[in-house]
């Protein structure tokens, strides 16, 4: 077999943003998400992951495309194309989302550390510092290596999946095969698992990863490949953790699930009495990874959209809006983690909701730009990518629609 | 003075009062003026983008009235040749060439004088943010103390945002070349990989290489990998050799032959000596932009050569002299070739006593000369004694700093202001002063004995 060394060198140079986002969407909101959708239905929701998945595909490819076209950043093509308000509009609706997912990820880091033994009290503020500190004058890059590393702890969901022996015939049935149900709480899972797979910080962190990588037109099937790639193998973990939480929890009844501790079983075939150490380790390495890039990213973002100097090699004097929405998003999401009577898994989960109604939002507004002639000359969406696309937008929007009314009347669904 | 947004969407009404199209756009004229001109408005009449000329206004006040009737107005569909507010400046990236930095436009404002309208400047602060959002009464808020207005004057503007295909500039710098190249190379630091291939793009080629020389090596090489490798050799050429070798040896392998294969073979020659030593030796740091004469020639035919060649003022203090083989024999200072009679042989009237360094010097030597003798350039020698190429003395800091100091992180650089015309020459001595210096000390430690002194007193009656 031929090895074109010279293609395989381009790859090696252009991939790491595909991979990165992909890994950091299984974050404690992932974890606790997929873990709860096996929990409480089963092998009910295996299903939804295939169109999920490919859903993911196009949107990311997408923001991938528009990134390395334009070389500009998702905020920036926002603000240049719509104006001020849509600006404005997105820019909130994006600090909110991604609030969400840092109160989630600091509530990861307060139920790993409990797995250990250590309060919450010590550690949260101790990782909201260390975090702080390393994303501003510390060497990042570095340590983003060892973050990934240590993601490999996700093989243990796969292993684990095989060793618990389920009837794959019975798996297979319901990959395939949709179920519908209209509960509220089988609809709102579905825009969790959506909000968590899809969600609205990956697509500016992406698009900024690939300007910042400075990847050329020429290069960019190889960016494609980092992309796709890193997406297959987050859904398969995404998988397997919604498989062996079903396997270990669902004959428990729903809501079964209600601290880490518990959650932590799904690892158990593989694992024995070591199972919740393991998944202690990989929901503590989630969390902080992903605390290292949501806050900054979102700073980055709202600074580039409103016209605000931003960068961690300025300042606070150069940079005040910068560092102070930095700062916020990790002092008042620590903060909030520790209040007393914070139910930490129904903080991992809701967020994850919260991106998911947030998504088809900012999803639109992401269309209207990629297919923009006079912005991506050649490179606009082909109508399959289009129908997909906008399917999700209109898909998403009535599952939010449902769940909203299913909530106000309980008895229509019933 | 009306902000832009509170104009955006007006009416315009001809002669007779007929709506003709809302106000969505105007075009400006890019002159380097420091008020820019609107030259036309554009609207949509029939869907399509239209242009009307500014000389078709009448008035202005709520709306904006024409002096035609409907069926006058010239049919002119806008192709998008000119310079817009909306495409190129509202919400765009554009260079604040005063403050040296890049900021979003948020707002801009106009003056009006009868019916000519006039850009005077942007709005680059959240002010101007919040006003485009429909915020009215800013300065009734408690935070608007804090607030500061940012506003950036026209003529210190310079947009990013220009498709070059489509839009011919009448002027042939843009701003950004008004800029020092380091201060423009230190604005580049904050752009995208994008962002900074436009830029070089835009600018002469002599421009770009001044800037690429002073930039960092992040900056460097976001530059080579975004531009095409014909346009990289262009502005290499316009490089002194040994600063286009800095830039070669950041370059892979393979980009680093294709350019030196497009550059022109005499100064990939240059480059190529230049890279065969080691950086950290003195045949790597030297320049070769040299003046060399011959000792057999006269004063009158060097003032002459001098002439003719009209070197940069700064190669033109030390003049080496060489003999046969291009053997370095002394050097010659621009006061002794003056005041000499011009028929007088190079060989009587130039210093002997040269100090020179060998190719493989390293650096410390180098540096230790260059300041215990207060020269000006150091001229280097092969092992036959041959004429190489010379280092000048500007070069003694960046030698002595420790090898990141570009990049450390601790230096974080603080944004000075526009310098005002920065004159290198005020900083350097006056070289004759120099040569003198070091003739006088070696012959005051040479005249140990009054013969010596008396011969010394001889010369100087001479004189």
């Amino acid at each position: 077999m031929n090895i074109n060394w010279k293609n395989v060198a381009i790859f090696m140079a252009v991939i790491g943003p595909g991979i990165i986002t992909a890994n950091v969407d299984n974050d404690a909101g992932g974890i606790t998400t997929y873990t709860l959708a096996g929990a409480n239905f089963g092998y009910a929701l295996l299903w939804s992951l295939i169109p999920i998945t490919i859903a993911l595909m196009i949107v990311q490819e997408m923001v991938a495309r528009m990134g390395v076209v334009t070389g500009k950043g998702l905020a920036d093509l926002i603000r240049e194309n719509f104006g001020v308000k849509t600006t404005f509009y997105i820019m909130i609706a994006l600090i909110i989302a991604n609030f969400g997912n840092v109160l989630a990820e600091f509530a990861g880091v307060a139920a790993g550390g409990e797995i250990f033994g250590i309060s919450r009290y010590l550690l949260v503020p101790v990782v909201a510092v260390f975090v702080w500190f390393l994303v501003v004058k510390g060497n990042y890059k570095s340590t983003e290596k060892i973050f990934l590393w240590a993601c490999l702890f996700y093989l243990t969901y796969i292993v684990s999946g095989f060793m618990s022996k389920p009837d794959w015939t019975d798996v297979a049935k319901n990959t395939i095969l949709p179920i519908t149900n209209f509960s509220m709480a089988y609809v709102m899972m579905l825009i969790g698992l959506i909000g968590t797979t899809i969600a609205p910080w990956m697509q500016f962190y992406l698009q900024s990863s690939i300007v910042e990588k400075g990847v050329k037109v020429e290069e960019y099937k190889y960016s494609k490949w980092d992309v796709y790639v890193g997406i297959i193998m987050t859904d398969v973990v995404a998988f397997f953790i919604v498989l062996t939480s079903a396997i270990i929890f669902f004959k428990y009844g729903p809501n079964y699930v209600q601290t880490a501790e518990q959650a932590a079983m799904a690892l158990a075939p593989l694992a024995g009495k070591y199972a919740t150490y393991i998944f202690g380790f990989g929901l503590l390495n989630a969390s902080i990874f992903a605390a290292s890039i949501l806050p900054i990213s979102t700073a980055y973002s709202v600074c580039e959209g409103i016209g605000f100097e931003s960068g961690v090699n300025k300042k606070f004097k150069e940079a005040p809006q910068f560092y102070g929405l930095y700062t916020l998003l990790i002092v008042l999401g620590a903060t909030i983690i520790l209040l007393p009577g914070v139910s930490l898994i129904g903080i991992m989960y809701i967020s994850q909701v919260v991106n998911g109604i947030l998504l088809p939002f900012i999803l639109t507004y992401m269309l209207l730009l990629v297919n923009k002639k006079k912005l991506m000359g050649t490179y606009v969406n082909t109508k399959t990518q289009n129908i997909i696309a906008w399917g999700s937008v209109i898909i998403v929007n009535i599952l939010t629609v449902v769940m909203v009314l299913s909530f106000i009347f309980p008895n229509w669904f019933a | 003075m009306i902000y832009f947004s509170t104009l955006q969407g007006k009416q315009i009404l001809d002669l007779n009062g007929r709506n003709v199209g809302s106000l969505m756009d105007f075009t400006i004229a890019y002159d380097g003026k420091s008020n820019a001109e609107i030259d036309s408005f554009i609207t949509r009449i029939n869907g399509e983008r239209r242009k009307i000329p500014q000389n078709f206004v009448l008035k202005f006040d709520q709306q904006i009235h024409l002096n035609v009737p409907f069926a006058k107005i010239p049919i002119i569909n806008d192709d998008e040749t000119s310079l817009s507010l909306v495409n190129n400046i509202l919400d765009m990236q554009i260079v604040d060439t005063e403050g040296m930095k890049v900021v979003r436009v948020n707002d801009i404002m106009l003056s009006v004088k009868d019916t000519k309208f006039c850009v005077t400047s942007v709005d680059v602060g959240f002010k101007g943010f919040l006003r485009r959002l429909g915020v009215t009464n800013i300065d009734s808020m408690p935070i608007a103390s804090s607030m500061k207005e940012k506003i950036i004057p026209w003529e210190f503007v310079a947009p990013l945002e220009i498709d070059k295909k489509k839009i011919q500039l009448n002027i042939p710098k843009t701003k950004l070349s008004k800029l020092h190249p380091a201060d423009l190379a230190d604005i580049m630091e904050d752009l995208s990989h994008r962002e900074r291939a436009m830029i070089f793009r835009s600018l002469d080629e002599e421009f770009a290489a001044k800037t690429l020389v002073e930039a960092e090596p992040e900056v460097q090489k976001s530059a080579l990998r975004s531009l095409r490798p014909e346009k990289i050799a262009d502005i290499m050429e316009e490089m002194l050799p040994e600063q286009a070798a800095d830039i070669i040896s950041i370059m892979p392998k393979r980009t680093a032959s294709e350019i030196l294969g497009l550059i022109s073979p005499l100064d990939a020659e240059d480059i190529r000596e230049i890279m065969e030593y080691g950086k950290e030796t003195a045949g790597g740091l030297m320049s070769t932009n040299y003046i060399a004469i011959s000792e057999e020639s006269t004063v009158d035919e060097v003032i002459q050569y001098l002439r003719d060649i009209s070197p940069d003022s700064h190669n033109i203090y030390y003049i080496y002299v060489v003999g046969k083989d291009n053997v370095l024999k002394g050097v010659l200072s621009l006061r002794n070739l003056i005041v000499s009679k011009g028929h007088e042989i190079i060989e009587n009237i130039m210093f002997k006593n040269i100090i020179s360094v060998s190719v493989n010097a390293k650096k410390e030597d180098i540096a230790n000369l260059i300041s215990k003798y207060n020269l000006l350039a150091l001229p280097v020698v092969n092992n036959k004694g041959q004429l190489e190429g010379i280092i000048r003395s500007d070069l003694v800091l960046e030698l002595v700093m420790p090898k990141n100091w570009k990049t450390n992180k601790f230096m974080k650089k603080k944004r000075q202001p526009r310098q005002k015309e920065i004159n290198t020459l005020s900083i350097i001595k006056t070289p004759e002063r120099s040569i003198e210096n070091i003739e006088k000390k070696i012959e005051h430690k040479k005249a140990s004995t009054t013969a010596e002194r008396k011969k010394k007193k001889g010369k100087e009656n001479k004189k």
